[in-house]
């Protein structure tokens, strides 16, 4: 049996999920439309981690139960997380995808959700001063992407286009 | 009340709600295209948000989806799903000329995809109206063309702050060439599902 080369571990980030990752991984998510994936990497460290949240806010008692699915608690409990592996959260730089809008046409009240997805997320990692320094967000098209957690290479893809890098 | 609630007498009312719905639907669209369509029996089920996308081939498949958000006494979202060819076939049915090409559609073409999306949420809404009693309205009709996952990230925005799973009411349809097969999924907000379930015990 040939040996093969051992491959970097790949995970998917579901709906309203939230993962950092100690170990060099692939953080993938795949058919994000209006729901915002952001990812946070530290460069010295070399670590990484991906929050796929649905809602730009939520209830305290929606939060507390599932902090993945709205943006500023899935970017809290991602903080949490780095601190818990002693990174701290200066250093950090953050990368944003999604948000889009994807049906057009689509009734008044639920145009604007991918946007204030984006703006929600913005908004908390600029008051925790981490810069974004890349995004893909808006339009009207589906993305998927996958997050190198070693080297914070974020890579994106919608149908139908070639892949880009950010 | 949570979906995981359902006993198997409500499971099976709103089944019966599926399937006079879908009826309705169904005998829309043979009129439309003037052919018969036929339908499969209509599943409930209560599932978590990444089985509905397996349903439809995985979250990257790319499909045409009408989706109508449903207004008055109870609510919920409408989604039908075809494949992006079969959605083109019906409308160039309904305008009768072929759609060029679906990635490029003109005005005229995405209207009539529109209306479609209109003709069959009506006639699905407005047979469960009348069997429950309960006023239906679908809202204005959208369109997307794109990735199951992210389109379906739409309908369950709303159920996914308060749970993990959707209930699915789904009824498959196809005519007899099977040029426009699709798939027609109600999702009832939690919070409006006693009221289906009361007007259905009183009917």
């Amino acid at each position: 049996m040939a040996i093969q080369t051992a491959a970097i571990l790949e995970q998917p980030v579901p709906m309203g999920r939230l993962l950092v990752c100690p170990v060099p991984a692939v953080l993938t998510v795949v058919g994000l439309g209006s729901c915002v994936a952001i990812f946070l990497h530290h460069p010295d460290h070399r670590i990484g981690g991906l929050a796929h949240a649905l809602l730009p806010s939520g209830k305290r008692s929606e939060r507390e139960r599932t902090p993945g699915k709205f943006v500023p608690s899935a970017i809290e409990l991602m903080l949490q997380k780095f601190d818990d592996l002693g990174v701290r959260g200066k250093g950090l730089v953050a990368k944003l995808v999604g948000g889009a809008s994807m049906f057009v046409g689509a009734t008044r009240e639920r145009q604007g959700i991918g946007d204030r997805n984006i703006h929600a997320a913005q908004k908390v990692l600029a008051e925790r001063g981490i810069p974004v320094v890349a995004s893909d967000t808006g339009g009207h098209s589906g993305r998927s992407l996958r997050a190198y957690t070693q080297d914070g290479r974020l890579e994106v893809s919608t149908l139908r286009q070639p892949p880009q890098v950010l | 009340m949570l979906f995981c609630d359902l006993d198997n007498r409500q499971v099976d009312a709103l089944r019966e709600v599926g399937n006079i719905g879908a009826g309705h639907a169904a005998t829309a669209l043979s009129q439309l295209v003037g052919r018969s369509v036929s339908l499969s029996v209509p599943k409930v089920d209560v599932v978590p948000f990444p089985r509905i996308c397996a349903l439809l081939g995985g979250p990257e498949t790319e499909v045409a989806a009408l989706y109508m958000k449903v207004y008055g006494d109870t609510r919920g979202n409408i989604l039908i799903v075809f494949s992006p060819d079969n959605l083109a076939t019906l409308a160039g049915q309904m305008l009768g000329k072929p759609v060029s090409s679906v990635h490029s559609l003109s005005a005229l073409e995405r209207s009539a995809m529109l209306e479609l999306g209109n003709i069959l949420s009506s006639a699905y809404l407005t047979s469960i109206s009348q069997l429950l009693h309960l006023s239906l309205i679908p809202s204005v009709p959208s369109l997307a063309i794109d990735m199951v996952g992210a389109i379906l990230e739409a309908p369950i925005l709303e159920i996914s702050r308060v749970a993990d799973t959707a209930l699915v009411l789904q009824t498959e349809f196809q005519d007899t060439n099977n040029a426009f097969a699709g798939h027609f999924f109600l999702l009832p907000d939690p919070q409006s599902l006693d009221t289906m379930l009361d007007a259905l015990s009183r009917s």
